[in-house]
């Protein structure tokens, strides 16, 4: 699971966003452009300038990651606290930043947690499983 | 024998790819080495623990030692052969970032340091695996070996042959079982990682003799091992943590989930008052089926069946077709086959058999019979559920000789069993034959009146109609709609469905990736995105769309109720490629999914440029979930965004599908290999013939999929509109775009 994934998922159950993620297994694959014309953050720029992307869900999942994008070894990975406009001096750093962290880090082994009340849904294999129990369907 | 030998200074840059530093393993661990041709071990240990400390190691310093490993860190087992021994090295002799001590240990030893053997010969070393366990302590005693040691390859059929059995299962182990060493395999190190889960098994649990067996789907490990008592004492290290750090490990008994099984096993009395259109059954209508039974157990007819085995593929429990040969590839009669098609006269040595008179006396109220197929079951085995092949007519009549067995008769969620014993005679006319799957659950015992029965040698003859092609009859079966509670998943889409797709998972990725049809008319929507979409796949099943979406420069996130579906997405190689592929780096070969409910999207709310829902509304059982799972869609499109419909139409063209009524089962045939590893589920372990699975569908007609679409009204401030509908190779379509609605003031 990219966290970019994680950027539009909510919790089934209550709707609750972010979710909060444990992890056991992360990974960084290095990703190759989706198609040759553009450029290496063109995808997230896009996104990002499109209203495309939750900052809070990013920042929130950087924080929840901390310690194991440590482990990555692809940099500190660190974002500003509210999202930068296209004109502010580290927009490029931030781009890469953003482009790391939302479609090269993958989630591999976890659970996302519905902060609201407490229901973790389990993450296999890089699939997170959002199905509910048929005692959990209430509408 | 104290020497004093210069240990090499550990390379700067490690000579080995470093294990992977994510690996949930902790680094500070024991390593396990052996080796092997040794004359004196004491010897050797005295060697070891005069060796000087390895000096710091660059690339985790915290982990060297500056000082000698006191003699009570380190540990030598003696094998019992005596020809080698294992030794236990505690952490801080070893460094498995930079090199592995095992080839330090080799180094050292061959420069000279050490004279293992009076031959000079250079001494065997062999690396372990590492884990932080409890140290192997050899048995006093070695445990009785009291089972026939299969060989490995036959081992799932030794584990499904056995019922009071010794083996446990281990599930949890991470990486779905296959890697306890690292986190990171690919199939040409499939093998290793498997040796080398074996090995870690070997020391964390100190066994002496044992196989292991992963099954297929490498979601658990199966460890056989020669005694109960054996059992019981590796399942209880497992429970008390012996495999830390690898926790959430979960350890049952097969004899446990086996005896689970019989408990859950149904008695023929709770089913006697569900009637079944066209069963018949009469028992004892044969008097004296000796000379039949005693004819086909014979060591010649033996023979005969393996030879008959050759013709018209291949199914594990024994088979002889007299008049046409049943093909098991195509699941079809042979209609062509030279030799005797068509003729139930001609019996395989000799005109007059001992089994005739069964013949003769079907053929004096049924003259149509021209076909017979014997089958031999042993205890243990038994047979798929399925409806037979369209090559047949009715009635289809099936004799039982020698042992006894329950039949489970199935529709839908309707069950019934039915108890066979030796010269009852069960005749399949209607219903019985058209509608309802019989199958037989393999096991060695059923439950019959509360009794539990033992299963015994059984040989049945089934008596079929050979038909011509014209007359067939089509073998979708109509599902009639109940009023179900509309909140929780209807049982027909949890039965039909959700476990259908997960059942069939292998074999439907296997064969529809081969054929790789993507609808036309969903190309050409996801043709026309804008680049940099996000775009939900609502029922992605195993992915086929979402490389497309990744081409076409957007983002696509699939949705599937079925789990194991989702596992397959992004695989290339069909089912026998044994590995998730963590390494690819193209986006369309790492697709996103995640498994979820159509009518519960886990999107949050107008977070998607666009969406499509192929073949998935045809799976909803009833109106408000498929305009429940319209709303859903509607609900996480932003306004402007655009989705693309398709369900199956009630309206087929040309002959090669036509649907009885609108809500149907449609069937889909499973070889047997695809289901190996999946213990749930009747004909899961079944090597039989293809293994019939009903997959529930509602087709649409002209018209009903844009009432859906009405019928979703406003969901957050958004609505449909119909851009474009229509008919297009059996399926109708609707493209539907997420308007605003405007607010009166």
């Amino acid at each position: 699971m990219r966290l970019l994934t994680h950027n539009t998922l909510q919790s089934p159950l209550t709707s609750s966003y972010p979710l909060k993620i444990t992890c056991t297994a992360l990974r960084h694959i290095p990703s190759t452009p989706l198609t040759t014309d553009e450029g290496p953050y063109d995808f997230v720029r896009n996104l990002l300038e499109n209203g495309k992307i939750e900052w809070d869900g990013v920042t929130g999942a950087r924080e929840d990651l901390k310690d194991k994008i440590e482990e990555l070894a692809v940099g500190d990975l660190q974002l500003p606290s509210s999202q930068p406009s296209p004109d502010s001096p580290d927009y490029t750093s931030t781009l890469k930043t953003l482009h790391i962290l939302l479609l090269e880090v993958h989630v591999l082994e976890g659970t996302l947690i519905d902060k609201e009340n407490g229901r973790a849904f389990k993450i296999d294999n890089g699939i997170p499983n959002m199905i509910l129990l048929e005692d959990e369907i209430e509408r | 024998m104290a020497r004093s030998i210069t240990l090499l200074a550990p390379p700067t840059s490690p000579p080995y790819a470093p294990l992977n530093p994510h690996s949930p393993y902790p680094l500070h661990r024991p390593t396990f080495v052996s080796v092997q041709k040794l004359s004196t071990p004491e010897h050797l240990k005295a060697f070891l623990l005069d060796l000087p400390p390895s000096s710091p190691c660059p690339c985790c310093p915290s982990s060297s030692s500056s000082s000698s490993p006191a003699s009570e860190e380190l540990k030598i087992y003696h094998k019992k052969n005596n020809k080698s021994i294992v030794i236990e090295i505690p952490h801080a002799m070893n460094c498995i970032n930079c090199k592995s001590i095992c080839d330090r240990l080799k180094e050292v030893t061959s420069s000279g340091g050490f004279e293992g053997r009076k031959d000079g010969s250079p001494l065997k070393w062999r690396y372990l695996g590492s884990a932080n366990l409890p140290p192997p302590v050899p048995p006093s005693t070695p445990p009785p070996f009291n089972l026939p040691w299969p060989k490995f390859n036959l081992l799932p059929k030794f584990i499904a042959s056995l019922v009071p059995t010794n083996v446990i299962q281990i599930k949890g182990l991470p990486g779905q079982g296959y890697n306890l060493l690292s986190s990171s395999c690919d199939v040409t190190t499939f093998s290793g990682e498997l040796a080398g889960l074996k090995r870690s098994l070997k020391i964390a649990l100190d066994l002496s003799f044992y196989q292991v067996f992963v099954p297929q789907r490498l979601d658990k490990v199966y460890l056989a091992l020669p005694s109960i008592q054996e059992c019981e004492r590796v399942k209880k290290l497992i429970d008390e943590g012996a495999l830390e750090p690898l926790d959430n490990l979960e350890t049952s008994f097969v004899r446990e989930r086996e005896i689970a099984e019989v408990k859950a096993m149904e008695d023929t009395e709770s089913t006697k008052d569900v009637v079944i259109p066209g069963l018949t059954i009469v028992k004892k209508w044969v008097e004296d089926t000796s000379l039949a039974f005693n004819y086909f157990t014979s060591p010649a007819c033996t023979a005969w069946f393996s030879q008959q085995r050759k013709r018209g593929g291949v199914v594990s429990r024994k088979v002889i077709h007299y008049g046409y040969v049943f093909d098991y590839v195509a699941n079809d009669i042979l209609r062509e086959y030279e030799g005797g098609a068509g003729v139930l006269e001609g019996l395989p040595v000799e005109e007059q058999t001992p089994w005739s008179f069964v013949t003769d006396k079907i053929r004096s109220s049924h003259p149509d019979v021209n076909q017979c197929t014997v089958n031999s079951y042993l205890p243990g085995q038994g047979i798929g559920h399925h409806i037979d092949a369209t090559g047949f007519g009715e009635p289809l009549i099936s004799v039982s000789l020698g042992g006894s067995i329950v039949m489970e008769f199935r529709k839908g969620p309707l069950r019934k069993f039915v108890f066979l014993e030796d010269g009852d005679m069960m005749s399949l006319t209607d219903s019985a034959r058209w509608e309802w799957s019989h199958g037989i659950n393999s096991r060695m015992t059923d439950l019959v009146n509360n009794k539990v029965v033992k299963r015994e040698r059984r040989v049945s003859l089934t008596y079929r109609v050979a038909v011509t092609k014209e007359k067939e009859v089509m073998p979708f079966r109509p599902y009639v709609a109940k009023v179900e509670d509309f909140v929780k998943t209807p049982v027909v889409e949890l039965e039909g469905v959700k476990e259908f797709y997960n059942k069939v998972a292998e074999q439907w990725h296997h064969t529809r990736s081969k054929r790789g049809i993507l609808w036309p008319r969903c190309v050409e929507f996801l043709n026309n995105l804008e680049k940099y979409s996000i775009v939900a796949d609502v029922g992605c099943g195993d992915g086929k769309y979402l490389p497309a979406i990744f081409k076409n420069g957007c983002f696509g996130i699939g949705c599937d109720i079925s789990v194991e579906l989702l596992k397959l997405c992004g695989k290339s190689g069909g089912p026998d490629v044994m590995q998730q592929e963590y390494d690819k780096t193209s986006w369309a070969e790492r697709p996103e999914v995640a498994a979820a409910d159509c009518l519960r999207l886990p999107l949050r709310t107008s977070s998607c440029d666009a969406a499509i829902c192929i073949a998935v509304m045809h799976h909803l059982s009833t109106l408000p979930r498929r305009i429940m799972c319209l709303k859903e869609i509607l609900r996480i499109l932003r306004v402007g965004g655009k989705a693309d419909v398709q369900a199956w139409a009630l309206e087929q063209e040309g002959g090669k599908r036509r649907f009885g009524g609108q809500e149907v089962y449609v069937p889909f045939k499973v070889q047997p290999k695809y289901l190996e590893g999946k213990g749930s589920g009747v004909g899961g372990e079944d090597d039989g013939d293809l293994i019939s699975f009903d997959r529930y569908c509602h087709v649409y007609t002209e018209g009903e999929l844009e009432k859906v679409v009405e019928e979703v009204g406003v969901v957050d401030g958004k609505r449909w509109e119909i851009e474009g509908k229509g008919w297009d190779a059996g399926n109708w379509w609707v493209r539907i775009r997420c308007v605003e609605v405007k607010k009166l003031k």
